[in-house]
């Protein structure tokens, strides 16, 4: 029953969100993004201090590269790889939300 | 002591290296890369903020536990999807997602399928969980090499090598 419901659910998305993304590099290059992101500190260490527009930067940067890389063959719908992006953006998002606290 | 303009660029280039060794870990079934070599890219992203910054003022908070988390579950990752074909198809790491042998109903194949261009079932699960454990290693034991040095007068003696 559960199969019979979900299938069809899971076949509609995959593979591709919106025409555009795929399905399978977006989400799990966030994971993996959001994975690493676990690790780092959410407060401003001693080392390094950035600012929101360091962020921005780092972000444009990412797309920049990301643009420069090039899509992996048969993904031809974007002209950067959404991996590499959406591995930043979930780093980004997960140090913010669950990074461990820096005392000094 | 590092200048100032390594550790300035040292975290945001990190940002990319992970993002690149993402994307490597993604591209593994139709491109030169996978698992480990992702994995070993994005641990090299955390290696450049240890050198840089050393273990305390880090970017990286580099708990123990959360490391030995997301490795033991990288692991436990890759036995499970192998157990997972075992217990369908009487195959360890039976490519559930291809089934190229019609083994399991159509629903499982879906379900396990990598959804992408390329029909490539299970295989990115793998790369995913292998990069997230080589990633956990190295960055690892790039730690303990670094956190020797600080007894380094004890077992190397400076006159007997001038």
């Amino acid at each position: 029953m559960v199969l019979e419901t979900a299938v069809p659910f899971i076949q509609s998305a995959a593979p591709d969100l919106l025409g555009v993304l795929y399905t399978g590099p977006t989400i799990c290059g966030f994971i993996i993004g959001f994975i690493a992101g676990l690790l780092m500190h959410r407060n401003p260490t001693k080392g390094i201090t950035l600012t929101t527009s360091s962020w921005i930067a780092i972000l444009i940067g990412g797309v920049i590269v990301a643009y420069w890389l090039g899509t992996f063959p048969y993904y031809e719908s974007l002209p950067f790889g959404p991996g590499f992006v959406m591995a930043i953006i979930g780093a980004m998002i997960s140090r913010r939300l669950f990074g461990t606290k820096y005392e000094a | 002591m590092m200048s100032d303009l390594l550790k300035l660029v040292a975290y945001p280039a990190s940002f990319i290296m992970i993002g690149y060794g993402a994307m490597t870990i993604l591209g593994g079934h139709i491109t030169p890369g996978g698992g480990f070599q992702g994995g070993a890219i994005m641990a090299a992203g955390a290696i450049l903020c240890i050198l840089t910054y050393g273990l305390k003022d880090n970017p990286f908070s580099l708990s123990h536990e959360r490391m030995s988390i997301i490795e033991g579950l990288g692991a436990l990752c890759y036995v499970a999807l192998g157990l997972c074909g075992l217990f369908y198809s009487g195959s360890f790491l039976y490519n559930l997602g291809t089934n190229i042998y019609d083994l399991v109903p159509s629903g499982i194949a879906t379900i396990f399928n990598f959804p992408d261009a390329v029909n490539a079932g299970i295989i990115p699960y793998l790369n995913i969980v292998v990069g997230l454990k080589v990633f956990m290693g190295l960055t690892t034991l790039v730690i303990l090499f670094y956190g020797v040095t600080k007894y380094r007068e004890d077992y190397v003696d400076e006159e007997e090598i001038e």
